[in-house]
This record gives structure tokens, sequence and C-alpha cells, in this order.
């Protein structure tokens, strides 16, 4: 307990500092950190590719996505997390045909982002993009604390987590699904 | 193709957020309580076969999960053995329950892809939480969610 506490602390310190915390939100419940309140939304290109080669749940319905329509709605996705107040930043799809899902390839809960190992092989790929916007971008010298991220890799021990399966419930419960899996 | 996350990545996982409480639940199991739940209230409800936990559930405030259908009630049943007075929201329909909550937005799927789920989402949403309502049914086809398209930081 005592690590995230500090954490926590950490970011209240933080928020206050930017004049970011829950203040101008008059109802809204006041908790020692806002995991809600966030800065920066990234998000990905959706690849040709997901027509042909997208995993899925039922077997040839990636070959139905209106490739057109479906690049149409997500630009809308993100033109509302902007309007929320997020920056937006997009990476190229990079090939892959399910990296649209960027949620997929980490954890974040505050300052820390845990880089995952996809469940699905052909997605694996999908971590390095994201490595490298996160390196490039959040742990710079020149940054303040705040500013920064701690990328915590996963070990190749053949344990797989998908971000698709962690719900942070913000304060301090974690729910995780496991699935009663297949390939490792 | 079966879900993504195993047991040794989740162990690996918890040691990277130490002193936090993770609870796990098994979505196959999830999935036949729910198809159990379905079948005894009599409804015609069909109980998908879900990818991942955030297929059927999201955060919709900051202390409300947002549920969907028959899975959503399953695992509400599974959560509260394990939260200290947990606050849900079951919507009846499972593609209206991820939600993306950031910044008091909520930006969910739109009533007219989700229609049976809009007064739920009216009524006991806290009222200082706009609302915006996007489509994303093509996604939606290759088990696309929401929340799947971003990573929020900071």
């Amino acid at each position: 307990m005592q690590l995230v506490m500090f954490r926590n602390v950490k970011n209240v310190a933080c928020h206050m500092r930017n004049g970011f915390g829950t203040a101008s939100a008059p109802k809204a419940p006041t908790m020692n950190v806002n995991h809600f309140q966030k800065k920066i939304a990234l998000t990905r290109d959706i690849d040709e590719s997901l027509v042909k080669a997208a995993l899925t749940m039922q077997p040839g319905s990636q070959q139905t996505v209106d490739l057109e329509l479906a690049r149409k709605q997500h630009t809308k996705l993100c033109r509302e997390l902007k309007w929320a107040g997020l920056e937006v930043h997009t990476l190229p799809s990079a090939g892959f045909a399910d990296s649209v899902f960027i949620e997929d390839t980490a954890v974040v809960v505050g300052r820390t982002v845990v880089l995952t190992n996809p469940g699905a092989r052909s997605r694996r790929g999908e971590v390095m993009g994201v490595r490298k916007y996160l390196r490039d971008h959040f742990t710079q010298q020149d940054l303040s604390w705040e500013d920064t991220i701690d990328i915590v890799e996963m070990p190749d021990n053949g344990g797989t987590v998908d971000g698709g399966d962690i719900l942070f419930t913000g304060t301090a419960p974690f729910e995780v699904s496991r699935s009663c899996m297949s390939h490792i | 193709l079966s879900a993504r996350t195993n047991l040794k990545g989740l162990q690996t996982l918890q040691s990277a957020f130490p002193g936090t409480q993770f609870i796990t639940v098994d979505i196959a199991e999830i999935t036949d309580k729910a198809k159990k739940l379905a079948a005894a209230s009599g409804s015609a409800e069909a109980v998908p076969d879900v990818l991942h936990l955030k297929s059927f559930c999201s955060m919709c405030s900051e202390d409300m999960i947002l549920t969907g259908g028959a899975l959503g009630l399953a695992l509400q049943n599974a959560l509260r053995k394990e939260l200290d007075q947990p606050q849900f929201l079951n919507v009846p329909d499972v593609g209206a329950s991820n939600c993306v909550y950031v910044n008091q937005t909520l930006i969910r799927r739109s009533r007219t892809e989700f229609p049976n789920s809009e007064a739920l989402f009216r009524e006991r949403i806290p009222k200082y939480i706009r609302h915006v309502e996007v489509e994303a049914g093509e996604l939606a086809k290759v088990d696309g969610a929401l929340t799947c398209c971003s990573l929020l930081l900071r």
C-alpha cells in the first residue's frame, strides 16, 4: 500500500501546481487523486490490412468492415477526445492489422505504464511503436518529474496481458480478467 | 480465438503495482454464469462470446462501474463479493457498456446504435458529466470498443 499512497501524494502535488485538480468541478467527488482527469490520449491510425487480417471472434467478420466508414468513426472519436480536453497524439499503424486497438499494448496507472506482452502473437510487434513513442516523449531528462512516466517492461516468461482485460477502477481496487487461456 | 490474458501475465502486472488490490475474474466462468442467468430469467438475450473484460464493462464516472447485458450482471455478482460498496450500472446492450470516461466527459455509443440503453444513461449517470455520443459500428465488427482506441496518459 505504501508505494501506491506515495504515488498518489505526488500526483496530488502535481495537480495542484498545475491548477488541474478537481476544484473547477463543483459536484465531482473529490478523491486524493483523480485518475479520470487526463491530458494526453495516444491513438493509432487504422491499418488498411484490418479488413483482411484483423483478429476477430467471428471468423470472416473483418471482411465486412467498411474501411472508410471505420476511419470516419475513428476520426470522430479522436475529435471528441480533443473536445474533452485531451491532446491527441496519433501513431502510424505500422502495418499491424489490429494496432488501432492501442489500449491492449499498455496498462497505465498514474505515472506508471506497463508495456504488455499481448496474448495474440501477431500483435506483439505493436508494442514497439508505443514503446518508442513513450520513450521519446515522456522520459527526457529535461522534463519535470511529474511530466515523465515510468515505463515497465513485462519479462518474456510466457505471461501475456491485453490492456483490454484490465479495468482500473480509480481507487484501490483494480480488476483484472483472466481467460481460460490457450496459447502461451 | 479465446481471450488474451493469462495468470502469469497478471502476476507480472501485479508486481508492477505493489499494494494495489487486484480482483481476478475468469471470463469463461462469467460467460457461463451469464448464460444461466439469461436462461433463468427466460430472456431471449443471446449471451455473446466476448474477447476482453472491457468488452462488457468500463468506468462511467469516478466511482461507478458500467456493465452490459447478462454478462454485466454476472460480473456484478462476482465483484460484489470482492468490492466494498461498489456502484454499478447495468445497461441492456453489451455493446453500450464500453465507454471512455475522462475529464468529466462520458464518450459512449450513440442512441441510434443502442436505443435501449439510452434512458438508463440519462437517469443514472451523475449530472455533472457531459455525454458525448459516437458511432463505432465498424470497428465493433472486429471486437473493437471505444476504450480500445486510446491510451490515456498524465
